[in-house]
């Protein structure tokens, strides 16, 4: 997995080689979290989805996932 | 993209599906899965006292016979004998299914409600995070979503990212609730897990948060785990499959937002 970062953005995510064990699709494709380098902030990455410690809904707002949601419109 | 955050259980669940029908109602689609966990509170909550859970911690065994609390049960127990205990339902003195409950009604509500809408074409892509772990899915026409890991000391940014077209990915810290499982004394302060089952990556990255240091790479190794876990000594380890694929220091740029 390759995942290029520039000016604070994803803005490539390859696949290099996938695992030998070619019996199941879905497990080939699950991906591999690759660190990233250069920080990345809430609004700069092309981030949908957020994954960390269990946040309760009163501790949401301001959260990376609260901004992606906001810029995209949340109802 | 149709994006919702919905309360429940004092979680935010944000809801994203992707959807190029017309007639589909997102609306109602996503009141549906609202509904699912609502419900889900209400049977499985230990807080409220009419709850299963709570009537099973008073002795009340016949809830037993209810389809919903069998399947919690037996994936509780079957967690606890899976991470030779470290995962452990009964941790606080009485059953607490809590660790199991989230991960089972999330990917429950997924797959009544919004796969069959992936499987017609009515969707082409969907997902449920809720408060950190999450359930996605996108079909061939559609880009695999990008998954965001939060740096634990930093939240406000990124520690790794991913593309993920059909899984489930869950996080354990102790940034945000503080400590609140039992753990070993060691330097990991967040383990992420990657699988296809929400329930086994909840369960799964509660073990590891929970394990010795020592015994992390042979759990991970057994159970051929994919993870991403961070020290607090700025370490990054990523495992894939079972396997150390890469390891290192947050690089020294970094440091700055490391902290």
């Amino acid at each position: 997995m390759d995942l290029t970062v520039s000016g604070g953005k994803v803005t490539n995510v390859k696949v290099l080689e996938y695992p030998q064990d070619p019996t199941s699709q879905s497990i080939n494709e699950q991906a591999i979290p690759v660190y990233v380098k250069e920080a990345l902030a809430a609004q700069s990455a092309q981030i949908q989805l957020v994954s960390g410690a269990t946040e309760t809904f009163n501790g949401f707002t301001g959260s990376l996932q609260d901004a992606i949601n906001q810029a995209q419109g949340s109802k | 993209m149709n994006t919702y955050v919905l309360n429940v259980m004092n979680l935010p669940f944000t809801i994203m599906v992707n959807s190029i029908s017309k007639d589909l109602k997102i609306e109602k689609t996503v009141k549906t899965i609202h509904g699912l966990l609502i419900d889900a509170d209400r049977r499985f909550s230990p807080f409220k006292a009419n709850s299963m859970v709570s009537r099973f911690q008073h002795g009340d065994h016949d809830v037993l016979s209810d389809e919903d609390f069998q399947e919690v049960y037996l994936k509780t127990l079957l967690a606890q004998v899976e991470t030779d205990g470290l995962f452990d339902p009964f941790y606080s003195g009485v059953y607490d299914p809590t660790g199991v409950v989230k991960g089972w009604i999330v990917e429950t509500a997924f797959n009544q409600v919004l796969e069959p809408l992936l499987r017609t074409g009515q969707v082409t892509a969907a997902a449920i995070n809720a408060g950190g772990d999450m359930i996605v899915s996108a079909n061939a026409f559609q880009t695999a979503w990008t998954v965001g890991i939060e740096n634990p000391c930093d939240t406000h940014h990124y520690v790794a990212a991913f593309p993920l077209r059909s899984g489930a990915v869950a996080t354990s810290g102790s940034s945000k609730r503080g400590e609140h499982i039992k753990r070993a004394l060691h330097d990991i302060v967040q383990s992420t897990v990657i699988a296809d089952s929400l329930v086994d990556a909840d369960v799964w990255t509660t073990a590891l948060f929970a394990a010795s240091r020592d015994d992390i790479p042979h759990l991970i190794a057994e159970h051929t785990l994919t993870a991403f876990l961070v020290t607090d000594s700025g370490q990054y380890q990523n495992y894939s499959h079972g396997t150390l694929v890469d390891a290192s220091s947050i690089s020294s740029h970094d440091k700055e937002f490391w902290r």
